[in-house]
């Protein structure tokens, strides 16, 4: 046990996990795995894709349980493999993760906007944005009670909203096992995965955990609500709305804004207020984390010699990244005005879920290799039955981001796809020219500066 | 191996330090802390107190319920608290580990920042 004056228990856990990776722009990829399969059948993919992030969190949990720490990805890779390796994935990871801040506050403000039709979505998404930096500015995270408070009335009403739909059509479901094609089956499993994004960052609490154990636990739950809450509203979703219309949606063409379409058909005016205030919720909670968590990456990087040391300044008052933080929020605005400027929502869709691939796949091989290389290390957690989970998580992932890549996509979606791959392409390049030219003539350079400092130390004789 | 000693004196300069620095005292004027710095070889630990931002109290063995608790071996705790070496490498390697909120450890991490920015 930790002993901290303030520690998180299971509960608080649970709801981040959670909370972090229900997001606004979720609603969209639920309707886009609904797209790819007949029926009412979404729900089976979503399961499968929430079984297959089970596995992938087994390897996030064997890890953490070695090193609890907010540092995590990195650490492991590097320890598993080099330092060059751990800045390349990772940079790949947290540029390609940030996608999703494009996607979301796009597909927010539009929502917002049906509601508020006197105000421009634009105006929305600066608002929007500029909550989210104050907050990041002055170091305040949604946390503890107020983040188990959101996420608990934002799986109740869920869950809630969706039974009532299946009420409104007297419990008559049609089609709920109708799949559809293999091939639409499998990309609508990718297209599903980037609805569990972000869960493992549930790891960037392990240091305040009452004990390390409840990290891997609450990631498990935390999964099981996602794709019980998930499965459900979609259903809903999908059977209520006409399907035309939720077609409509996904097009560059259509409103993103399938969850307040929904609401309207169920509940009338009421219901477009009720999913706005959900959404509003959603993407607080999942951006504020997201956001700072992305800061305090790169200030940890500056401060490690790996990034340019800029990046390490300090608000003199709030002790808070903000160098680091404007990065990330220049990139940020780059990946907004291109949802605006383009509507291709699906692209950014792809570029998240092939950057989670990769990082459960990374994850996966770490723990091959750590099992070899530190077979001695204590693991609070480890995956039972050998090499199997993380070879399956290897085999899965490694197709699943071939299908989201290079897989069969419907006529409509063929740009989005080559935007998608043509971008992680040149997220890995990128951080591979970084990794051989740049970092390590920067990181010369800063040690000779600290060497050249005298030590402070007194030694004993 | 850096006996309990040498940590001590190591702490009281580290804290020395801290309250002289005025940068770092008006960045942390609204943090007050319990920390426990514990050395895993030696099984030393030492608890400082931090109150609107100074460090009021450091002294050896286990005081109160702390907010924050760093872990290391004793030749890295001294070489941290006589800032010779940069903690954040440390911690990214696994070598330091805190038990702490992600806002006591980003604070945690600004003092030194803040000390020696050379570091």
């Amino acid at each position: 046990m930790v002993g901290l004056k303030r520690a998180i228990g299971l509960r608080t856990v649970v709801s981040t996990g959670a909370g972090m990776a229900l997001a606004t722009v979720c609603y969209i990829a639920l309707v886009e795995v609904a797209s790819y399969v007949t029926g009412n059948s979404a729900w089976i993919a979503i399961l499968t894709s929430g079984a297959m992030a089970v596995l992938a969190g087994s390897c996030f949990a064997e890890l953490n349980s070695m090193y609890p720490t907010a540092a995590g990805i990195k650490l492991y890779i590097e320890k598993g493999f080099n330092e060059r390796a751990a800045i390349i994935i990772s940079g790949v990871y947290v540029l390609g993760q940030l996608s999703i801040v494009g996607a979301e506050i796009y597909v927010l403000s539009q929502g917002i906007a049906q509601g508020f039709p006197a105000v421009s979505p634009l105006i929305w998404a600066a608002v929007f944005m500029a909550v989210l930096l104050y907050l990041n500015y002055r170091g305040i995270r949604i946390a503890g009670l107020a983040q188990d408070l959101i996420a608990y009335v934002m799986f109740a009403s869920l869950i809630l909203i969706s039974i009532y739909g299946f009420a409104a059509q007297g419990f008559h479901i049609p089609g709920l096992f109708a799949i559809g094609s293999l091939d639409g089956f499998i990309q609508a499993v990718a297209i599903g995965i980037t609805s569990f994004i972000a869960f493992e960052w549930v790891i960037t609490i392990s240091e305040e955990v009452t004990d390390v154990k409840m990290v891997p636990r609450g990631m498990m739950i935390s999964l099981g609500v996602l794709a019980i809450v998930y499965s459900l509203f979609t259903v809903a979703m999908t059977s209520l709305v006409d399907r035309k219309i939720l077609d409509w949606v996904l097009t560059p063409e259509g409103l993103p804004i399938p969850h307040i379409l929904y609401g309207k058909q169920l509940l009338g005016g009421f219901g477009v207020y009720f999913m706005i205030l959900m959404a509003v919720f959603a993407s607080l909670t999942s951006m504020n984390a997201g956001i700072m968590t992305a800061s305090r990456f790169l200030y940890a990087m500056a401060r490690d010699w790996s990034l340019p040391r800029f990046l390490s300044r300090l608000h003199p008052v709030y002790a808070t990244p903000w160098a680091a933080m404007l990065a990330v929020t220049a990139y940020s605005l780059l990946m907004i005005a291109y949802g605006f400027l383009t509507h291709y929502i699906l692209s950014m869709l792809f570029i998240i879920a092939a950057a989670e691939c990769i990082i459960y796949v990374a994850m996966a091989l770490c723990v091959i290799r750590l099992r070899i290389l530190e077979p001695r290390t204590p693991r609070g957690f480890k995956i039972k039955g050998g090499y199997t989970v993380p070879i399956l998580v290897i085999l899965i992932y490694g197709i699943v981001a071939g299908a989201v890549l290079f897989g069969p996509v419907k006529p409509d979606d063929v740009m989005e796809q080559r935007i998608a791959l043509g971008y992680i392409i040149a997220l890995f390049l990128l951080n591979a020219a970084y990794a051989y030219f740049v970092w390590p003539r920067m990181r010369q350079k800063y040690q000779k500066i600290a060497q050249e400092r005298k030590p402070r130390r007194r030694r004993k004789a | 191996m850096a006996d309990s000693e040498e940590i001590m004196e190591a702490l009281l300069d580290f804290q020395n330090q801290c309250n002289e620095n005025k940068r770092l005292r008006r960045m942390q004027r609204d943090w007050t802390k319990l920390l426990h710095y514990v050395a895993t070889d030696t099984g030393d630990v030492f608890t400082m107190r931090v109150v609107s931002g100074e460090t009021t109290e450091v002294k050896k063995g286990k005081e109160g319920v702390p907010d924050v608790i760093v872990e290391t071996d004793s030749e890295t705790l001294c070489d941290m608290f006589w800032g010779d070496i940069n903690p954040t490498q440390k911690y990214l390697k696994g070598e330091i580990k805190v038990k702490a909120s992600q806002e006591d450890v980003m604070r945690i991490d600004a003092i030194t920042a803040v000390i020696w920015p050379e570091v």
